[in-house]
């Protein structure tokens, strides 16, 4: 092993620190995340060993930047780089022993330094279960944030309503103008208990930023594969659901009595081809749920094209790279 | 089973799912091939790995290989660009050899990177059946 020009230590001058997961592993860990008592996150790297003992090198990452390590947009090297103190711990670990060596980030050897384009895949990372996190860059209006957020969690809230509840709305609302899609959505949360609610638990606003939204994990697992169904579909459905606004205002269904509206819709042939194409197009929700969610299939499709309005909003996100999602499920 | 102590401390290993067949295999090894070269981490460098779950563990009895001279490349390749001395802890050459049925029993092909896991039968030495095929350090 290399000869290292540092301060022999003790101990390891950190609080307790808990294995998160591996990031890099093949017959064992090779790159780990760990968070000590304060809240801090280190990475365990494998760089070397002898006939007895394995080296380590412990260094501090900051969220965002290991959102971005393992999203495959920085390098190891760069987050090796650019840790946030001007030192690392080397650990050489045997089975009786450990050897902590603090080294000034200058003087750690050329070898233990990996290629500069060392990026991690996201394929191998093993996900939060109760939180999604999100990346972001440059300057947002804190506005424009929240809509990112809201979004999220509207598509999230119908998913969990539509699997996991059961009975009806219980109110008819008109379905004419903002104020009823507004409404449904603040209604529907009622339905989902506080623990399943999706919360903002962080935001880092500064860029490089980070949002950390926590929700049940099926449902949020469910709200991802929507979104990345939407973006693999999202030619066919768009058309569909601009057709269907088209009818809709052709029949001024948006400026009739609401009865009446139900009743022209449930009789128009193209509407109901409309709504029924979207129904098969847009995942996670079962026309029986819908059915007995509420009574006409006017404030179903209003429901489905609400849906399909927030699905198109955070994929416009993703699309054009300002906001990424760091899971698999979104390629 | 080799490492039948370590093996029985664990549940479910080797894999309920293991197969039993044939296979021609390509491993990480050190030149000269040798008996170091056919150790599991998890005697080998007991001290790596802390932090296993079960399946890790178990996973860690056993010896990697892959099912394609290609797939080891690949796998070298990507783990090079991330840890320069990574042929330090798993070797420096790739080797070639047959797996009889009568070596252990391995787990399923991974489809993507080729991998699979092989315990061993007690008494098996799997070094005769080994010989370098491709030196990773020059890639040649």
């Amino acid at each position: 092993m290399e000869k290292l020009k540092g301060s022999i230590l003790a101990n390891l001058p950190i609080s307790t620190l808990n294995w998160k997961r591996d990031l890099i592993y093949f017959d064992g860990p090779l790159l780990s995340e760990f968070i000590s008592s304060a809240g801090e996150i280190y990475l365990k790297y494998w760089c070397d060993c002898d006939d007895d003992s394995n080296r380590w090198m412990l260094f501090k990452i900051k969220e965002q930047d290991r959102l971005r390590l393992v999203l495959g947009e920085k390098s190891v090297y760069e987050v090796i780089k650019s840790q946030p103190d001007d030192f690392v711990f080397f650990a050489d670990e045997n089975i009786k022993t450990i050897t902590y060596t603090m080294v000034i980030s200058t003087d750690i050897p050329n070898s233990y330094i990996p290629e500069e384009d060392s990026y991690l895949d996201i394929e191998d990372y093993k996900e939060d279960s109760d939180a999604i996190s999100l990346v972001f860059e440059n300057e947002w209006e804190f506005k424009a944030l929240q809509d990112v957020y809201r979004k999220f969690t509207q598509v999230y809230d119908l998913l969990f309503v539509a699997n996991k509840t059961n009975g009806s709305l219980g109110a008819t609302l008109p379905w004419q103008g903002g104020f009823s899609t507004v409404h449904f959505y603040n209604k529907i949360k009622e339905f989902i208990p506080k623990p399943k609610q999706s919360n903002l638990n962080a935001i880092h606003y500064a860029s490089p930023g980070y949002m950390k939204i926590s929700s049940e994990s099926e449902m949020a697992n469910l709200t991802l594969k929507a979104i990345q169904d939407y973006a693999t579909n999202k030619n066919t459905i768009d058309s569909n659901c601009l057709e269907l606004r088209k009818r809709i205002k052709e029949l001024e269904l948006n400026k009739i009595p609401p009865k009446e509206a139900v009743s022209t819709f449930a009789v128009d042939s193209l509407c109901i081809q409309f709504f029924s194409q979207l129904k098969n197009d847009l995942i996670g929700i079962t026309p029986q749920w819908l059915n007995s969610f509420v009574s006409s299939d006017f404030e179903r499709c209003k429901i489905l094209m609400a849906h399909f309005r927030r699905l198109r909003s955070f994929h416009a996100h993703l699309s054009n790279k300002s906001v990424r999602v760091v899971t698999k499920v979104i390629k | 089973m080799k490492y039948q102590s370590e093996i029985c401390k664990i549940n479910n290993c080797p894999p309920n799912d293991c197969i039993l067949e044939q296979q021609t295999a390509y491993r990480f090894v050190f030149d000269p091939v040798c008996k170091k070269s056919f150790l599991p981490q998890g005697i080998k460098m007991p001290s790596r790995i802390d932090n296993s779950n079960n399946q890790m563990k178990c996973s860690l009895l056993a010896l990697s290989f892959f099912s394609t001279e290609e797939n080891a490349r690949e796998k070298y390749k990507k783990l090079k660009r991330k840890i320069k001395n990574i042929n330090k802890t798993l070797g420096s050459h790739i080797a070639e050899g047959i797996l009889n049925t009568t070596d252990g029993q391995r787990t399923k092909i991974c489809q993507k990177s080729g991998h699979f896991d092989f315990f061993e039968n007690n008494d098996v030495d799997l070094v005769p059946n080994f010989k370098i095929v491709f030196d990773l350090r020059t890639g040649a």
